[in-house]
């Protein structure tokens, strides 16, 4: 196990596709904790409750495992832009099904056609920062969300990048540096 | 201007990627508004906003559309601070804002029977607990489903095992620590209510590092239902075996979860039996437990304490291992006793946890005593340590003769005040009393002594009088038996019938409490009990000519407590008063009169009145002989008695005869292995070694060290360092520094820091200097300073110990130079701590002008 963990996301990835359990299970066990951190930074107005957390993370799971055979990766981090897709259809579908949750959820109409902005950011906040990250380069774009969707440390997403802890810290300044660049060019 | 707005931006990016919060606010003015600067600011917002939902588990702050459960109650919902399956945990506020007051909020999450019930049960047993380390309970209702809620006193730190994993407190702030958790934990018992769920979770350690217990979810109220729990509430790792089996909850199973918390906070790590998380895999091990030692486990883990893992072995060890046997019945029998338990180690006292052998008390004394402890005072070292040990035994004998006596007493006080269905009741019982069964006693007494102690309460509800006489009596007994904790609990109640049915200055109010105090006196507790001491005396003293008796054993009480206390000077007018009531009232041929005897003798030889104490200790055991015959058990403590008073009065002849007959006694009462048996070997041999360089003393010496050892018994450590010392005196270095290495190797596994191995690793510098082996001195002389070192607390002797020794090294290694500079400093503290003129600066000014007379 602690073997495993030392092997990048990717790495488990190209295993659990060559049918290796116990990559799988690692997968699983690496990722599961992200994919919570990244729902409740969504969506916290949804997702009030563990259990509730547990439920969507679960049905991203099946998706994701589902089709792992079929998607398409290229770099170290494109693995994690898949999840965010996957997860954040999976948080739509859960908010169309809101009628039928035991969980108080105010029925909003905007929020469930829009992006699905945490409730308490403010919406135009929430527009710009999907833009910024639309116009970013892929290798910026997948620092960020690393780090800001699913909460990773420098650390850990040096890891799966196989880059210093210090020249992800750079590459994030860049990019961020970068959103004020392109906003002054507009 | 532009090349400062691209310093501001780069700085704002940087501190954006580091997880900085930006204040516009602070940016030179026009700055915020420029469009690069604004499009940041929403990143930051957006990305704090993740980070911060991520981090609180999803929660909107309050005020937000109302999607925030809002408000309980009088209590505004401010975060959610945990959840559970059925539960969920708030943070809340005073919502009128009239108070500045927060609470942990409890409520249930959806239709959840169970939790609803256990909420239920916490809020009753919360409302009548009140102890600064319990959560307080603050208020209660039901919401608008109808759902009960629960607020607590928010207790504002960590939990008990990240306060470790930051503080990383030394030995002493994790075991005081831990007797707070106790001390919570105490209250909850003496409300009958059991926690059951006691783990490092379940207690908070605030910022001014108090400890508060929470979580009384699954606590029960002794007495009620629901004894046992499905396994799915417990947690496993701290679950008694007991709660595993499914048996019955009581305060033990407390007492075990609190020793395995206690194992966790030395060790930094729970015993390897418990580390896996399911019922199953910790029922597979629970056989090893007993086997499982913080020390060992701190060694493996490497953890960094702060401390040595060799401060552990031995008493913390022990202690540990009391407090999670398997059986409940062999832990300690209430949370009080492992908490007064600590507080022993705390103050160097010896343990209970530990056999009460005299090595172990000896080592406890010099730890308290350690200004006596230097390598040439060694000679002292066995005079000193025995009058600890000797006051020890003092009680012991005299607690030993006294539960005899009390019997006695007892059975005339009952004959005398009870009638009818008391005398019917004691007939029952009297075949369990080990010290009246006659030949026909049998097992089947035992549960007739049971159902008897039943129908007490059953059949004399309406006669307090008869029922605080059987209770009394009855508490005596199973005190007598060892049952100590049901004794108390007899006793306790004897008092409170007493008290309610009774004037204040009843005698059978203070006969009771003298009991309670006899008691602690037997559990280690003495001190505890001293306002029932004082409150037994100032009933008893205006009783004096009806109640002298009874006068005369609170006064001994009295003696011991002011013996613990320090206060020798005190002890001794109490303690003659109180043989001098029990001479003046008790038959000459009352085998309490020896006791009391013995007792005074032993407060005198405490303050060193060696000549006052001989006719009272000779007195006491010619009288225990005639009363009792010669081979009475109680004789061996007598006889080390006179032994110890004859040994500091250089009676050479005197001692020796006391010494063979405590041999001969003990020999009579414990052929075998014995520590008694043991104990007597080892004085019997010293004294043959120690006057005549006799073989005889030698073979006793190993015969005694090989007793010990197969009795797994500290004291094996003593029978070394005589058999060392001995020789030593006698010039025979090469025996003694055989016999030192010996013990050496032994206490490896006996205990390194234990006075008596510290003293072995001492004296086999000292012995090693006299053979000229230099290299072997200062090898021996730099183990020592490690044993110093780990036995993490170096006070002034053992410091200076081992400072004398390695000077000694020095001197034998040609730096005489360096040993004089040693010397020169132990002079100086001497005379700080003694006084210039004291024997010991002379001695010691002595042998380093010998010193500095070899240096070149």
């Amino acid at each position: 196990m602690a073997a495993e963990g030392e092997h990048t996301t990717q790495v488990l990835v190209g295993r659990c596709r060559a049918g290796d359990a116990a990559a799988r299970a690692a997968l699983i066990a690496r990722i599961d904790p992200l994919l919570r951190r990244f729902a409740r930074g969504r969506v916290p107005q949804l997702l009030r409750h563990e259990q509730d957390t547990a439920d969507l993370v679960q049905s991203t799971w099946l998706r994701v495992l589902d089709r792992l055979g079929g998607i398409s990766l290229q770099g170290p981090g494109d693995f994690f832009a898949y999840l965010r897709t996957v997860l954040i259809n999976a948080l739509r579908e859960a908010l169309r099904r809101q009628g039928a949750s035991p969980i108080d959820f105010d029925a909003d109409a905007e929020s469930a056609t829009s992006i699905l902005a945490a409730s308490n950011v403010d919406p135009d906040d929430w527009l710009a920062y999907e833009q910024s990250l639309a116009a970013m380069p892929p290798d910026h774009r997948v620092v960020v969300l690393m780090r800001y969707e699913f909460g990773m440390s420098f650390a850990e997403i040096a890891a799966e990048l196989g880059e210093t802890p210090d020249a992800v810290r750079m590459r994030m300044n860049r990019a961020i540096a970068r959103i004020a660049q392109v906003s002054g060019d507009g | 201007m532009t090349a400062d707005l691209d310093a501001l931006l780069a700085s704002i990016a940087e501190r954006i990627a580091a997880g900085e919060t930006i204040d516009p606010a602070t940016f030179p003015p026009g700055c915020a508004d420029d469009p690069r600067v604004r499009s940041l600011l929403r990143f930051a917002r957006v990305a704090g906003a993740l980070a911060s939902n991520a981090a609180t588990g999803g929660n909107p702050p309050p005020g937000d559309g109302g999607r925030a459960p809002g408000s309980i109650g009088p209590w505004r919902l401010v975060r959610l601070l945990g959840s559970g399956g059925m539960g969920e945990v708030w943070l809340g506020e005073r919502a009128d804002g009239a108070v500045e007051h927060r609470v942990a909020i409890k409520r249930v999450r959806g239709a959840a029977p169970a939790f609803a019930a256990r909420l239920e049960s916490e809020r009753r047993i919360l409302a009548k607990l009140s102890h600064p380390n319990i959560a307080r309970f603050i208020d209660a209702g039901v919401d608008a489903t109808g759902a009960p809620w629960l607020a607590l006193d928010f207790v504002d730190g960590e939990t008990l095992a990240d306060w470790v994993a930051r503080t990383r407190p030394g030995l002493r702030a994790r075991l005081e620590l831990f007797r707070k958790v106790c001390a919570a934990v105490e209250h909850a018992h003496r409300l009958l209510v059991v926690h059951r769920d006691l783990k490092p979770g379940n207690v908070m350690v605030d910022a001014a590092g108090e400890p508060r217990l929470l979580d009384f979810g699954i606590a029960k109220l002794l007495g009620e239902g629901d004894g046992t729990l499905t396994a799915s509430v417990l947690t496993p790792a701290y679950a008694a075996p007991e709660q595993l089996r499914g048996g019955e909850v009581s305060t033990a199973t407390d007492v075990y979860a609190l020793g395995l918390l206690l194992f966790r906070l030395l060790a930094d790590a729970l015993p390897e039996t418990r580390r896996e998380a399911n019922v199953a895999a910790v029922l597979s091990r629970l056989d090893d437990e007993e086997t499982q030692r913080p020390s060992t486990t701190a060694r493996a883990s490497g953890a960094g304490l702060p401390y040595a893992p060799d401060a552990l072995v031995g008493d913390l060890d022990a202690i540990v291992s009391k407090a999670i046997r398997t059986e409940p019945e062999q832990r300690y029998g209430t949370v009080a006793e492992l908490a007064a338990d600590v507080q022993r180690y705390l103050e160097d006292r010896p343990v209970a946890a530990r056999p009460p052998t005299r090595a172990y008390l000896a080592s406890r004394f010099m730890r308290r005593h350690r200004g006596a402890l230097t390598i040439t005072a060694l000679a002292l070292l066995g005079i000193v340590a025995s009058l600890g040990i000797a006051l020890w035994q003092a009680r012991v004998a005299a607690d030993a003769a006294r539960r005899a006596e009390a019997e006695a007493a007892a059975a005339r006080a009952q004959a005398e005040r009870a009638e009818g269905a008391t005398s019917f009741v004691l007939s029952i019982f009297r075949q369990t009393d080990p010290f009246r069964r006659d030949a026909r006693g049998t097992i089947t007494l035992q549960q007739a002594f049971d159902d008897a102690l039943a129908r007490v309460d059953r059949e004399f509800d309406g006669q307090p009088l008869l029922a605080i006489d059987l209770n009394d009596d009855f508490g005596e007994t199973l005190v007598n038996q060892g049952r100590f904790h049901e004794g108390r609990a007899r006793l306790e109640k004897a008092l409170a019938l007493a008290e309610r049915n009774l004037p204040p200055d009843s005698p059978v109010i203070a006969e009771t409490l003298v009991n309670l105090v006899s008691l602690a006196e037997q559990t280690g507790t003495l001190m505890e009990a001293r306002p029932l001491a004082e409150r037994a005396l100032s009933i008893l003293e205006p009783l004096r000519t009806s109640e002298p008796v009874l006068l005369g054993h609170a006064k001994f009480l009295r003696a011991s407590i002011l013996l613990f206390e320090g206060k020798a000077d005190a002890a001794e007018p109490v303690a003659r008063d109180a043989l001098a009531l029990h001479v003046a009232n008790l038959p000459a041929d009352d085998t309490r009169l020896p006791v009391s005897l013995y007792t005074l003798g032993m407060v005198l030889r405490h303050q060193r009145k060696n000549e006052e104490a001989k006719p009272f200790l000779d007195d006491a055991v010619r009288r225990a002989e005639a009363l009792q015959g010669g081979d009475a058990a109680a004789l061996v403590y007598m006889l080390d008695g006179v032994r110890g008073n004859a040994n500091a009065l250089m009676e050479r002849e005197r001692e020796r005869v006391a010494v063979d007959r405590m041999l001969e006694v003990a020999r009579a009462n414990f052929s075998g292995d014995h520590p008694l048996h043991a104990d007597a070997l080892v004085e019997a041999g010293n004294v043959r070694l120690r006057d005549e360089g006799a073989a005889e003393g030698e073979a006793m010496l190993r015969e005694a060290a090989a007793m010990y050892a197969r009795l797994d018994h500290p004291l094996e450590a003593r029978a070394w360092r005589l058999l060392g010392w001995g020789n030593h005196y006698w010039e025979r270095y090469d025996r003694a520094a055989a016999a030192f290495d010996e013990g050496f190797t032994r206490c490896a596994s006996i205990g390194p820091t234990t006075g008596e191995c510290m003293s072995i690793a001492a004296e086999r510098v000292a012995t090693l200097v006299k053979l000229g082996r230099a290299a072997e001195a200062l090898a021996a002389s730099e183990a020592l300073d490690r044993i110093v070192a780990a036995s993490g607390t170096p006070g002034l002797d053992t410091t200076q110990m081992a400072d004398e020794a390695r000077a000694e090294a020095y001197a034998v290694n040609g730096r005489a130079a360096e040993g004089v500079v040693l010397y020169d400093e132990l002079i100086a503290t001497y005379s700080e701590h003694y006084g210039a003129d004291s024997n010991i600066v002379a001695r010691t000014r002595k042998r380093r002008d010998e010193i500095a007379a070899m240096a070149p």
